[in-house]
């Protein structure tokens, strides 16, 4: 009983000398990891508005980071959803590695044309989007850490305040009032088009290229196949952003 | 037992008793905050702990500690040595499980360098917590033998 006793205290002992000497380090070895820069990138191409995020990370402890992943979303909180997410993984810094995780966050307005809410209000009202960043990681391979942070920010319309004044009607042809401001950093193509009540096309206007930053304000023409004024009538703005179209409805004529 | 033997055996536990708690003064309570002190000189200072403060953990635990270790020797011999044993390390369980905020800590940082933005801090420390409650556990049962083996001897002797 007295060598069973004194063994499980020597056992005892060890094992709390184990997680003293575990955790001292593991604290210690935290401190010695450091970030050692943040490069932040806004890039526009075609119908998508990015941010790309450098990390550059460097190991300094004496345990590997293993499971590291950098993960993000954006919410549009005029109406609650998650617009973009996305997530980049890197398998492990070890010791005294340096590392640079490059993180893509894209905002791509033909992935969310299928909400047709969310898409109108991406296109035609400056507001408030939130961007949550999460880092997460195995630390010692008994500590898991994770790390958020979120930024909100004033998203820009690429159709800021969209007017349509009153419609006039000539000879075969109709006379739209159009104003807005182009606040995204996206450079696109844009022409309006009424459709019957069937939705059949009646007649479209020219195109116009809107460059980012510029004031549109404009009445537009659209030549006309039909009665004038049709009984029933939908206009309809086209976006093409490089290869992707988004159509939306802008007014409505008759009933 | 004359009274000059009992004496000289609570002087001797006062004694033992002194030197543990002052001992145990220096390790578990005014090291550690020297630590802490050098932390809070760097970032750390400006965290902000979602579950108990460090200091106050550090008090607290140094309190049940201290407490128990002075207990233990004043009672050196008797059953209740093992009484404040258990006791010391089912409060030690329990106070473990609370600074640790059930295992999943969390600490605000105002900002780091390069990187401006107020960020969150969550520790699963989950691995960690269990193998202390292991090893709190072997303690109880540590201290549950010893007093069988003791009362055992004491039995054998009486006959």
């Amino acid at each position: 009983m007295k060598t069973a006793l004194r063994a499980l205290s020597v056992a005892i002992t060890a094992l709390w000398l184990f997680i003293a000497t575990t955790t001292v380090s593991a604290i210690y070895s935290a401190t010695m990891i450091s970030i050692e820069g943040v490069d932040v990138k806004g890039y526009a191409e075609e119908d998508t508005v990015g941010i790309m995020v450098n990390i550059t990370l460097y190991n300094g402890g004496f345990y590997a980071i293993t499971d590291l992943v950098v993960g993000s979303e954006v919410f549009l909180l005029l109406k609650p959803t998650r617009i973009s997410a996305s997530r980049t993984e890197v398998p492990s810094v070890g010791p005294g590695e340096r590392s640079t995780v490059s993180h893509r966050m894209d905002l791509s307005l033909s992935e969310l044309a299928s909400d047709e809410e969310v898409i109108r209000i991406l296109v035609m009202n400056d507001t408030f989007l939130n961007l949550t960043l999460t880092i997460s990681c195995t630390y010692a391979a008994i500590f898991l850490a994770r790390l958020d942070t979120n930024i909100t920010w004033l998203w820009g319309a690429p159709m800021s305040g969209l007017r349509v004044g009153s419609i006039s009607w000539g000879a075969g042809v109709i006379s739209v009032p159009l104003s807005f401001r182009n606040n995204s950093p996206l450079n696109y193509t844009f022409w309006l088009e009424l459709l019957d009540g069937s939705g059949s096309p009646l007649g479209s206007s020219d195109r116009f290229v809107i460059p980012p930053g510029t004031v549109f304000s404009q009445d537009i023409d659209i030549t006309v196949g039909g009665p004038i004024p049709p009984a029933e009538g939908r206009l309809i703005c086209h976006m093409l952003m490089g290869t992707t179209e988004i159509s939306l409805e802008v007014a409505r004529i008759g009933s | 037992m004359g009274a000059r033997e009992l004496a000289k055996k609570i002087v001797d536990r006062v004694i033992r008793a002194i030197i543990h708690g002052v001992l145990l003064y220096f390790l578990v309570y005014r090291i550690p905050l020297i630590l802490l002190s050098s932390l809070e000189e760097g970032i750390a200072g400006e965290m902000a702990f979602g579950g108990p403060d460090p200091r106050t953990m550090i008090t607290y635990m140094a309190i049940i500690v201290i407490f128990y270790a002075v207990a233990i020797q004043l009672t050196r011999d008797t059953v209740l040595e093992h009484v404040f044993s258990v006791g010391k390390d089912l409060t030690l369980i329990f106070f473990f499980i609370y600074s640790m905020g059930g295992g999943v800590m969390e600490i605000d940082i105002p900002g780091i360098t390069g990187f401006p933005l107020p960020l969150k801090l969550t520790v699963d420390l989950g691995f960690l917590l269990t193998m202390i409650i292991c090893v709190e556990l072997l303690g109880v049962g540590r201290s549950i033998m010893r007093a069988i083996y003791s009362l055992s001897e004491e039995a054998e002797e009486a006959t």
